[in-house]
């Protein structure tokens, strides 16, 4: 998770990454999955804060969850 | 006026868009219209207000609906298009536009279409020019044909846009594929013809008179085939040309006729139905031809120009500047800045 | 605790050559919840997914529009509804009912306008391939004939003499109009003189007589320049061959080709501004005959227009049925209609609109069919936002060719619907299953 940490969020749920130049496009969800995971949070930790706060069911979080960390990896970010 | 104007690189692959707006910004205030945020123009602090545009392929609804917002924003009064990719949607659609209650000032789609190069012609006979022999192919067996029939080297154009010249059959070929692939058939296979390169851009008022001109020599140009440096001339017999071809076709707004001229003979080559990059030489040597067009958009009675001074000299540089990169930021998720 | 309306999380790197690779970031999300009033999740729900959907309103409107550019000008214009295009016997219903009659190309689409009711006398019979047996019974319904070849021409002589009767026939000619590709394979070639030779040849053999000329000089043609020529050169042969043979041309048949508003793939500027228009076709074509016209009555047109007139009423609803992450970043959709039933993804790039407006950032997505083949692919890069399992996709136009050629392959062929101008929905073709495609097997 070190590439994340590096990761600069801004309001405009924008995220930069200083070290080699690359910005990314969030949207709000996004920035808090990001957050939790600057905070060493683990992507099961993740999903149930985030079941727990938002009207969904545990397997479509788990389907966009998942993506959403192959995404990453695919941008070197995890 | 509030104008928006759109072309707004600034590279070494210059637009029209900054040299149009730096001749018109002491009089209007200006919008840029961007297809990227990349163009230099988004950031130079010409443009009160940036708006990114959606790709012309896109069509005229999603056209319509982007200057429907950028209208109700900004009040938009008129719009100058200066971009080939653009233009036959600006055109074709310009009185749906008028109707928004933005002014244009650009040629009737029938006289867009005359520029087809296989109509130029026919326009080249009326207006006493001579028209380098051209064949239409649109197979490589044609191709091959005329090639046998013509000595090389020769152009190899599209009907609209897009042009190469060819020494042999195989640069003959490869031309032959790029211009078909993207701008289709027929492709055009031209004569090279003997003479100078001269330039012309001008401003028809739509009702037959040439309000403004300047005609140049282009003496060097980049690698990417960009003008450089160039120099006025004064030719009775380009200019004759130009006032013919506007009373003739009744142009309405800007254009540019690129013509080769040798002692005798002037060959028209190309018209373009915009203004080229260069046309901030016009307007420092006196001839504001962008404003020109803003005042017959709003039907001023503005008198000809078609002197300026002789042995003027253009250069262009580039330029730098910096920026902070969160606007770059903003006009991407947002789309304007 | 009430909880927060979800979102799924998009993260999308930005590509500062985007624009170039991916079409315009301004592209905004395209929705169609209804396609004349009812809404697509209704049908999806009624009708299974995938579903084509025909609108009846459009396929009039676009009739109506084609029909007048050339009524206005010209009066005598018959139109022929090209089955090939899309011969569901409900959809030919709408368009005779219109007034059209019938172009068929085969001895199955002339069985299907038979058994829709059609007359002989109201059916054009084309193409390079007219068995011999259905040759015979078309020629005995009084059937429009429009050679292709020689051979064909020999058939019909043979059918004269059985018959006992002398048999009226068209030919069709092919041409340069300066476009490309040319259609050369079909019919005579008129440059060449092949054509008038085979008029002579007609006239030698004395068993039947000419009494219609024909062409067809392409397809999604997008200048209507080509037509004119076509006009003029068709125009000059019936005043060639009515002078030299004493003949009457009763009728000159322009055949079809005219565009849809579809997007070709490769071309960049919109269908909005390159495809021409009604006026365009109809002035380029009635122009020429008025001026060319040597003989005492004008002929009678026949158009046999297809994609034209249909293509912008079809609809396929699609849905859905998952994604998953591919290697370079691409969202990758799975959805239940694939190459199997959008046999013209070949060609055009279709208008893809989702049932409802949803959050989230675009990003940069495939679209793939449900074939277990690697080439079932609709949409190779779409920028779309996050969509749900069971979002329902429209794509258009549609209408022209894709149902006919839909292959049952691998997945049953679906079932059509269409729209009435009512705005009532009712099925047309009911979805195939093992009964359908076992029918005639051992």
């Amino acid at each position: 998770m070190q590439t994340i940490d590096q990761l600069v969020l801004d309001e405009n749920n924008m995220a930069f990454h200083p070290m080699m130049g690359n910005s990314y496009q969030l949207n709000a969800i996004a920035r808090e999955i990001l957050t939790l995971a600057k905070h060493h949070k683990s992507k099961d930790e993740i999903m149930e804060e985030l079941l727990e706060k938002y009207d969904v069911s545990k397997n479509e979080l788990f389907i966009d969850v998942s993506d959403f960390f192959s995404k990453l990896k695919v941008y070197g970010l995890a | 006026m509030k104008v928006a104007v759109s072309g707004l690189n600034n590279t070494d692959n210059p637009a029209p868009g900054i040299p149009v707006i730096k001749s018109l910004q002491e009089k209007n205030s200006i919008v840029g219209f961007a297809y990227d945020p990349n163009e230099p123009g988004n950031y130079m602090n010409m443009c009160e207000k940036v708006y990114m545009m959606p790709y012309p392929s896109l069509g005229f609804e999603e056209l319509k609906n982007r200057l429907l917002y950028v209208q109700e924003k900004e009040g938009l009064e008129a719009i100058i298009p200066n971009l080939d990719a653009e233009l036959p949607l600006y055109i074709k659609f310009q009185d749906e536009i008028e109707a928004m209650g933005i002014k244009l000032c650009l040629p009737s789609l029938e006289n867009f279409e005359l520029r087809n190069k296989n109509k130029l012609d026919k326009l080249s006979k009326k207006l006493n020019m001579t028209y380098p022999k051209t064949y239409e192919v649109s197979s490589l067996r044609e191709l091959e044909e005329c090639t046998k029939e013509s000595n090389f080297p020769l152009m190899i154009k599209g009907n609209y846009y897009k042009a190469y010249k060819a020494h042999n059959l195989e640069s003959a070929i490869e031309s032959f594929y790029k211009i078909s692939n993207e701008w289709g058939f027929p492709v055009l296979v031209q004569e090279v013809v003997k003479g100078e390169e001269l330039n012309l851009v001008g401003v028809g008022d739509g009702k037959g008179e040439l309000k403004g001109a300047v005609a140049i020599k282009k003496l060097t140009t980049t690698e990417i085939g960009k003008i450089w440096t160039g120099v006025t001339i004064q030719n009775e017999k380009l200019m004759e040309i130009a006032k013919d071809f506007v009373k003739d076709t009744k142009w309405r707004g800007p254009f540019e006729l690129e013509c080769i001229v040798s002692m005798n003979n002037v060959f028209m080559i190309e018209i373009n139905p915009r203004f080229p990059a260069w046309v901030y030489f016009a307007t420092e040597i006196g001839v504001n031809l962008p404003q020109m067009v803003v005042d017959i958009m709003q039907d001023k009675d503005i008198k000809s120009q078609l002197e300026y001074p002789q042995n003027k000299m253009y250069v262009r540089f580039t330029g730098e500047l910096v920026t902070d990169f969160t606007d770059f930021i903003k006009l991407f998720s947002t789309k304007e800045l | 605790m009430s909880k927060i309306k979800y979102q799924k999380p998009t993260i999308n790197k930005i590509d500062f050559a985007m624009a170039s690779k991916y079409g315009s970031p301004m592209k905004t999300q395209k929705i169609r919840s209804e396609i004349d009033g009812v809404k697509v999740s209704d049908l999806t729900q009624k009708y299974g997914s995938p579903l084509f959907v025909f609108s009846q309103r459009k396929m009039e409107e676009l009739y109506h529009n084609l029909h007048s550019a050339f009524s206005s000008r010209y009066p005598d214009v018959t139109f022929g509804w090209s089955y090939k295009t899309n011969y569901l016997n409900e959809i030919c219903k709408v368009y005779h009912d219109l007034g059209s009659i019938a172009e068929v190309v085969s001895e199955f689409e002339y069985q299907k306008a038979r058994a829709l009711g059609i007359e002989g006398k109201d059916i054009i019979f084309n193409g390079p391939y007219k068995p011999y047996a259905d040759l015979k019974i078309a020629v005995r319904e009084g059937a429009k004939i429009h050679v292709d070849n020689l051979f064909e021409l020999d058939d019909l002589e043979k059918i004269a003499d059985e018959l006992n009767m002398k048999i009226p026939v068209a030919i069709r000619i092919n041409m340069d109009t300066g476009i490309y590709p040319q259609w050369s394979r079909f019919g005579f070639n008129y440059e060449s003189g092949e054509a008038y030779e085979a008029v002579k040849r007609i006239y030698d053999g004395g068993k039947v007589y000419l009494n219609g000329l024909h062409t067809h000089i392409g397809t999604f043609m997008l200048d209507s320049n080509a037509y004119k020529v076509a006009t003029i050169k068709i125009m000059q042969l019936k005043e060639q061959v009515e002078r030299d043979f004493k003949s009457q041309i009763d009728y000159i048949d322009l055949g079809g080709g005219f565009a849809s508003k579809a997007n070709l793939k490769g071309v960049y500027q919109s269908a909005d501004v390159i495809v021409p228009t009604p006026d365009d076709y109809a002035e380029a074509i009635t122009n020429v005959i008025y001026e060319m016209n040597k003989s005492e009555n004008l002929p009678k047109l026949f158009l046999e227009t297809g994609r034209g007139m249909i293509d912008e009423a079809g609809f396929l609803l699609t849905s859905v049925h998952g994604y998953k992450r591919f290697p370079d970043a691409k969202k990758g959709y799975i959805l239940d209609a694939g190459v199997n039933l959008l046999y013209t993804s070949t060609w055009f790039n279709y208008n893809i609109e989702l049932d409802k407006r949803y959050e989230g950032d675009n990003e940069a997505s495939i679209l793939n069919g449900p074939l277990c083949m690697n080439i079932d692919v609709i949409e190779e890069s779409i920028m779309l936002p996050p969509l749900n399992r069971g979002t329902i996709l429209s794509v258009s136009p549609v209408g022209a060719y894709n149902y006919t050629q839909a292959m049952q392959f691998i997945r049953y062929k679906p079932a059509v619907v269409l729209i009435d101008k009512d705005g009532q929905a009712k099925l047309i073709k009911d979805v195939d299953d093992l009964g359908t495609v076992n029918h005639k097997e051992a």
